[in-house]
């Protein structure tokens, strides 16, 4: 990478020169391209010290999950049960479940994590995340991309702007949907916006099982991959004339092109779960989540750099103490197998495993239902939780105040975890910047500082 | 981009004021929580109105708008002493203890919590972080006054710039040619003819040029050869469909409610087709937009020579997201379209708070909704088409009685276990609902009922329709109130309800006559006098009570009857959606009987009610003594408000709408937002001079079309020239044509269109577009037999026919950055993936047509290898090649044939992708290859 970032060439003139390897590209290219091209901006900083990951895996709890039924126990609200708490709306509601400290640290967790809880030890659970708004498009949207206001780079778009791929057979940044909709706040939350094309992640409906329902048309049923390769160049050069036009988005197509190829190559293996041996498959377990997580795997063992994975259902405004255990099982199994999987590859140094919603829920009972209650939105509180690269384990940072309504000690905001992400990969979140119409853009906008109580000593 | 800076809107609407600083308790985060919370909304909502200048009076000299108001006090004093409430004279004025001293006046005081809350804030020293006055309700305006968007239409005079000449057509060019000279940017030469004749297709209809409409227009040589092309091609049937799907983006159209409560619906809506078909059809008739526009929010109430189709028309407001039937949410989507769609603005900004940027205050947000809660969806929907003649209908009848004889089959079963014996029961259930589970089966087994029942009276209470609500709903409140409470809430919160009985939920007087004079402590004495109430047999009661159990028959039923009811309900929609026979029916909405405004619900919230607000217009539109609306649910009224032509908002939409997808960028660049947030457009005067001549001119879009297309600023070239390219690389003074990329419809109609194969039928119920591989799961289940054939009749019928499935639409669709339709889109997201590659280099859809282009007898007609690369590119591209690329072509070709003749057969042993080349067809052949290579090259995708 050192190397080629000295490169005097544009990029047009790399690919020329060395086939297509975008894909393995992201500052070095850059840089060499804004040395000539259009955009007079500053060249973005290379990583500023050594990375402790080199991958992320964010898991996103979207709808919301209840920190005090999962991560951040208050035993104290069952002194109010069905009672007014002093300073806040409504109805005390005590968490249903049981809480007990695990692992070797002792952190305390709900049950429905049963098999989550045991990995304590190599997690670093955030109890004092706090975010701006209680709305779940913006907040989930906000979460992703640090920005309420308008479309900005996503994370993992920030991420592998940073870090440039590591498999020019894959795209670098890979979005992993449960359904065929798309969450709430659409394509924003995993999109580039003003980075380049390259940078947004390929968005999968992972709700099928099968390589060719997951990438749709990833097989050529009519040509040899050597026709195909014959097929391409000759569309290379069709386009050559296109390409004086120096429109970006006319490049980025050409670039499409070329790592459509790669994929089917490569791809098509990623993502067979199918070929995993029947014990890591039966460890993950077959249901959608064990499935994406172990995806998600393959892919970081294949040099993705960031996996996005939706993991929602967390909306509990009723029936919470049905539902939330419902969705805590989803996810709570493969998460666990998931740790358990990376660390037995040796893969857990280097790979940041993220889990969290977009916000928090309220300490007391949802107005809607008091039957079977749940809880309201809540942005002043809830809980994360970090694991793998870089990332001190056994750790619990943070607090709410006495009933868990609002992060008081140590409050983690949004730009926070972000600003600790992108230091985890070895980026200084203030200089990871991209000009883009006159000014230089951060993922943390203003804000942000790094959560230092996490991080693993050196 | 577009919706995020949606969202950018809605946020503000969300953050409460309190900011977050570390200071004495006064300030401190709890107690600006408590002040927001508890304190805010009864001032606001009770005190307000005579105490604050912002709206317009301060009796006794007294301020609450802000803290100075309270610190000086009114003409006897201070009101308020922090820290003893027992000395305040606010607090004694609202305790009512004291005759002379009475606050709110007249006997409107507040609920005993407000009482005890106003006492404890004052306790704990009346923090109020309000230190400047209350700012005037309706927007301060400065800014708003002078928004170039608020403004009426400028009615500028047509300029003379110096060098007209060729380069100014029509007065479009003079605007902006002296803006061009203006800043010293010389525009381009106009485009080749075929490249605007490929561009003329592309933009009016979706789709190319034939060799033979290019051979005609190259070889008119006289003026008016382009306008003869335009007139033709807005002519076409195939107009409406590319437009009207640009306006099905904005109304945010499927077939489909989105995630739903599958124990409740199905989630179809059978019908949608027929706003779809209204919509391609109002477009190619040239209905007059304001005409359009009348037709969509209020066509039940049109009058004149209303064809009845026109009722489809209704779809705009009612095919949204269902929201799983919560009416607040479906009610802020029609407002969020209409508002959007229409007039440019985020009114659903100001559903919790006053819009942030925008003069809307919430109070405007909840005049439209008493308009859209006085619309009701009725249950079946009138049918608009002449059924009786179709061959099918009687097919279609046999198997509609034979699935509703079903369903009655279930209600009548539930009838009969569920709710059979509820006068002596539903007393014990509803009790039963109240206690531990411990104890439950015990009482109700005594009392000789079924346990199993008891869930179902819960829901029933709980979740039944309005005619439940007005029966349940004294017992709903009262069964809230916490036990250690009860004694001392519950006969004031019964005295509240039958008080307001102009609440939208009446209660039943039944009920409130079997509390009236009842004193009961527990809640197991309400239950009992409910019980006195169910046995009673008085015929009226037992036809509402016949009606509110017939209702939740199917509404409420145990897990194995829910699965037999909703798959019932699904075979019955996919039936009206699928079967050639089903009439077709138009998803309409109508006014309800009795009208009503609705309050505004504080922070969004519907339990907190604020002032009840009139139905009328936006203020920022229609100015502050707006009328308040008269017919019916005011949806008419409404609909000419924004149909006015003194309104500027609407056309000045609209015609950006227009202008965007003629240039690939609008006048103004955020087509569904022309709010505050919006810069000044550099064409301001274009703008206005394109609306109001448009309204000029009977609000023709057809007119306005022709306007711009011949126009000279339409027609440049898109080249990128020196010095222009320097002086506006982004092309703001429109030297250039944007070069553009296709959207998804068009970019797969056209292959399908080259291989000879698009169906070209206009209008009709939704096909599956999926090619049988991976049909949305609305359409999976089973189709009732004999239905199939409109969904699955034609997958080469053009995309805008598509079942269009909100919560999973097909993945084709997202790939190519199809407008979901969660909200209106004025302007889809584009993206480029790896995804779309793949499409267009894998998949069937695309290697079937190429492979029926070549063996087509067109092409095998041509003598020559030159001439075989020629005819495609004069499909593909409407241009001939170069020497270079026939050269290019040639060599294509001949490589291939010799790698072919001499046995290449390596096949890389990759993991997997290409272990075989499996030959569902025969193997592509050279020809096929090259061909398929055109169609993967940009040149392809783009318009220039």
């Amino acid at each position: 990478m050192s190397d080629l970032q000295s490169l005097p060439l544009s990029r047009r003139e790399f690919l020329a020169r060395f086939g297509m390897g975008f894909g393995t590209l992201g500052l070095a290219t850059l840089l060499a391209r804004s040395a000539s091209a259009e955009e007079p901006g500053r060249s973005a900083p290379g990583p500023h010290f050594p990375a402790r990951a080199k991958h992320v895996i964010h898991i996103f709890a979207q709808g919301a999950p209840s920190q005090v039924d999962t991560w951040d126990p208050k035993p104290v609200l069952a002194n109010y049960r069905d009672r007014s708490l002093p300073g806040l709306r409504g109805v005390a509601m005590p968490s249903p479940f049981q809480f007990r400290p695990c692992g070797q640290s002792g952190i305390e967790v709900s049950e429905v994590f049963a098999a989550l809880r045991e990995k304590v030890d190599d997690m670093a659970v955030i109890r004092s995340m706090h975010t701006d708004v209680p709305a779940h498009d913006l907040a989930t949207v906000f979460m992703n991309t640090g920005s309420l206001r308008s479309a900005r780079p996503s994370l993992g778009a920030w991420s592998l702007y940073g870090l440039g791929s590591a498999n020019e057979n894959m795209p670098g940044y890979i979005s992993l949907r449960a359904g065929g909709g798309t969450p709430p706040g659409g394509p924003v939350n995993w999109g580039a916006s003003f980075l380049p094309g390259q940078f947004q992640a390929t968005s999968i409906n992972s709700s099928a099982t099968t390589s060719d329902g997951l990438i749709p048309n990833l097989r050529n049923e009519a040509y040899t991959r050597e026709a195909q390769r014959r097929q391409l160049d000759l569309v290379r050069k069709l386009n050559a004339a296109e390409t004086t036009r120096n429109d970006p988005s006319l490049e980025a197509r050409i670039q499409a092109f070329e790592m459509a190829y790669r994929m089917q190559m490569e791809a098509t293996d990623a993502f067979d779960v199918g070929r995993e041996p029947p014990s890591v498959r039966a460890l993950y377990g077959d249901s959608k989540q064990g499935r994406q997580l172990l995806i998600a795997r393959r892919l970081v063992e294949r040099g993705v750099r960031f996996v996005q994975v939706w993991a929602g259902g967390w909306d509990h405004h009723q029936d919470l103490e049905e539902r939330l255990p419902a969705s805590a099982r989803e996810i709570d199994q493969p998460a666990a197998a998931l740790l358990t999987d990376l660390k037995q590859r040796g893969l857990l140094d280097r790979t940041l495993v993220v889990w969290g919603g977009e916000f928090g829920r309220t300490v007391t009972r949802d107005r809607n239902g008091n039957d079977d209650p749940g809880r309201d939105h809540n942005h002043r509180a809830f809980s994360v939780w970090l694991a793998g690269g870089g990332v001190r384990g056994g750790t619990v940072y943070g607090k709410t105040d006495e009933f868990g309504a609002r992060a008081v000690e140590n409050p983690v905001h949004v730009h926070d975890l972000h600003a600790t992400i992108l230091h985890l990969l070895g980026f200084d979140h203030e200089r990871l910047t991209y000009r883009y119409s006159g000014r230089d853009f951060r993922l943390t906008d203003t804000a942000g500082s790094v959560v230092q109580g996490i991080l693993a000593r050196v | 981009m577009k919706r995020a800076y949606w969202l950018s809107l809605g946020v503000v609407a969300l953050r409460c004021g309190a900011p977050l600083t570390a200071a004495p308790w006064e300030s401190s985060p709890a107690a600006l929580e408590f002040f927001e919370t508890r304190i805010r909304p009864i001032l606001v909502e009770h005190c307000y109105s005579c105490h604050s200048g912002s709206r317009g009076k301060i009796k006794g000299g007294l301020e609450l708008d802000w803290k100075g108001g309270w610190e000086k006090g009114g003409d006897s004093g201070p009101v308020i002493v922090p820290g003893h409430p027992d000395q305040s004279r606010l607090v004694r004025a609202v305790r009512y203890d004291d005759p002379e001293l009475q606050m709110p006046p007249n006997g409107r005081r507040l609920t005993p919590a407000q009482v005890t809350d106003l006492a404890r804030w004052v306790e704990f020293g009346a923090p109020d972080p309000r230190l400047a006055r209350e700012k005037s309700v309706v927007h301060e305006g400065p800014r708003a006054d002078r928004h170039w968007a608020f403004l009426p239409l400028s009615h500028p005079d047509v300029p003379s710039p110096a060098r007209a000449g060729a380069l100014v057509k029509n007065e479009l060019d003079a605007f902006v040619l002296a803006q061009l000279e203006a800043h010293g940017v010389t525009p381009n030469p106009p485009a080749e003819k075929r490249t605007l004749i490929r561009r003329a297709y592309y933009d009016l209809i979706g789709l190319p040029p034939s060799l033979e409409d290019v051979q005609k227009f190259i070889a008119d040589s006289s003026p008016q050869a382009f306008e003869k092309v335009v007139d033709h091609l807005l002519a076409s049937p195939h107009y409406g469909e590319r437009w009207g799907r640009h306006w099905l983006d904005v109304a945010r159209y499927s077939d489909s409610k989105g995630q739903y409560d599958r124990r409740r619906e199905s989630s179809i809506y059978p019908y949608a087709w027929t706003y779809r078909d209204y919509v391609i059809a109002a477009f190619n008739q040239d209905i007059p937009y304001d005409r359009f526009v009348l037709e969509q929010l209020a066509a039940d109430q049109l009058t004149g020579a209303t064809n009845r189709a026109t009722l489809a028309a209704l779809g705009f407001l009612t095919l949204g997201d269902h929201f799983s039937g919560n009416p607040n949410d479906i009610i802020n989507d029609r407002i969020d379209v209409t508002t959007k769609a229409f007039l440019g603005l985020t009114v659903s900004c100001a559903r919790c708070h006053d819009h942030k940027f925008d003069p809307i205050p919430q109070a405007d947000y909840y005049s439209l909704h008493g308009i859209f809660a006085s619309s009701v969806e009725p249950l079946l929907k009138p049918e608009i088409s002449d059924f009786t003649s179709n061959p099918d209908y009687k097919d279609y009848l046999a198997k509609r009685r034979d699935l509703d004889a079903r369903l009655y089959g279930v209600r009548t079963q539930q009838l009969a276990t569920v709710y059979g014996d509820y006068q002596r029961l539903a007393g014990v259930y509803l009790f039963a609902t109240r206690l531990p589970e411990s104890e439950r089966t015990a009482y109700v087994l005594k009392m000789g009922g079924s346990t199993n029942l008891v869930k179902a009276w819960q829901q029933l209470a709980r979740g039944g329709g309005r005619q439940a609500r007005s029966v349940f709903g004294v017992w709903n409140v009262l069964s809230r109130i916490p036990e250690d409470r009860f004694a001392r809430q519950a006969g004031r919160a019964l005295q509240n309800l039958g008080r307001n009985l102009d609440r939208p939920e009446p209660i039943h007087p039944f009920v409130l006559d079997a509390f009236k004079d009842k004193s009961f402590r527990t809640l197991g004495e309400v239950a009992a006098i409910y019980g006195v109430l169910f046995s009673s047999q008085d015929p009226a009661w037992q036809a509402t009570m016949t009606a509110v159990l017939s209702d939740a028959a199917l509404r409420f039923l145990p897990n194995r009857e829910r699965a037999r009811v909703f798959a019932l309900r699904e075979q019955s929609d996919r039936l009206e959606l699928s079967h050639p026979g089903a009439p077709a029916r138009a998803p309409i909405l109508v006014d309800s009987p009795v009208p009503k405004n609705s309050p505004i619900f504080i922070r969004g919230e519907s339990e907190s009610r604020g002032a009840v607000v009139p139905r009328r217009f936006l203020q920022v539109i229609g100015g502050p003594e707006r009328a308040p609306f008269r017919k019916g649910s005011g949806r008419l009224e409404l609909a000419q408000a924004i149909a006015s032509p003194t309104n500027p908002m609407t056309a000045r939409v609209w015609v950006n709408r227009i202008w965007l997808h003629h240039f690939g960028e609008g006048l103004v660049s955020t087509p569904d937002d022309f709010g505050m947030q919006t810069e000044d457009p550099v064409h301001l005067d274009l703008l206005d001079y394109l609306a109001a001549r448009f309204m000029r001119e009977g609000w023709s879009t057809k007119r306005l079309h022709k306007l711009i297309m011949l126009s000279a600023v339409y027609q440049r070239s898109s080249e990128v020239l020196a010095p222009a390219a320097s002086q506006d690389p982004a092309n703001r003074w429109l030297w250039r044509a944007n070069v553009r990329r296709l959207e998804f419809e068009p970019l797969r109609d056209s292959i399908f269109c080259f291989g000879g194969n698009l169906d070209l039928t206009v209008g009709g119920h939704a096909v599956d577009l999926s090619q049988g591989r991976r049909p949305s799961r609305r359409l999976r289940g089973r189709i009732p037999k004999g239905a199939e054939s409109h969904l699955l009749a034609s997958k080469s019928r053009r995309a805008v026919y598509g079942f269009i499935d909100r919560a999973d639409p097909l993945e084709d669709l997202n790939t190519f950055d199809f407008a979901s339709p969660d909200s209106p889109i004025g302007r889809r997201h584009e993206t480029t993936v790896p995804q779309q590659a793949l499409y267009l280099m894998n998949s069937a859809v695309v290697l079937d047509q190429v492979r029926s282009i070549v063996e087509g007898e067109r092409f095998r007609a041509e003598r020559s290898d030159e001439a075989r690369i020629r005819y495609l590119y004069e499909l593909f591209y409407q241009r001939e090649p170069t020497t270079e690329e026939t050269r290019l072509g040639l060599a294509f070709v001949r490589e291939v044939k010799v790698r072919e003749a001499t046995g290449d057969r390596s096949l890389p042993n990759q993991a997997g992708a290409f272990e075989e080349v499996r030959s569902r067809t025969a193997r592509a052949g050279a020809w096929q290859q090259y061909g398929h290579g055109l169609l993967l090259a940009n040149e392809a995708a783009y318009l220039r």
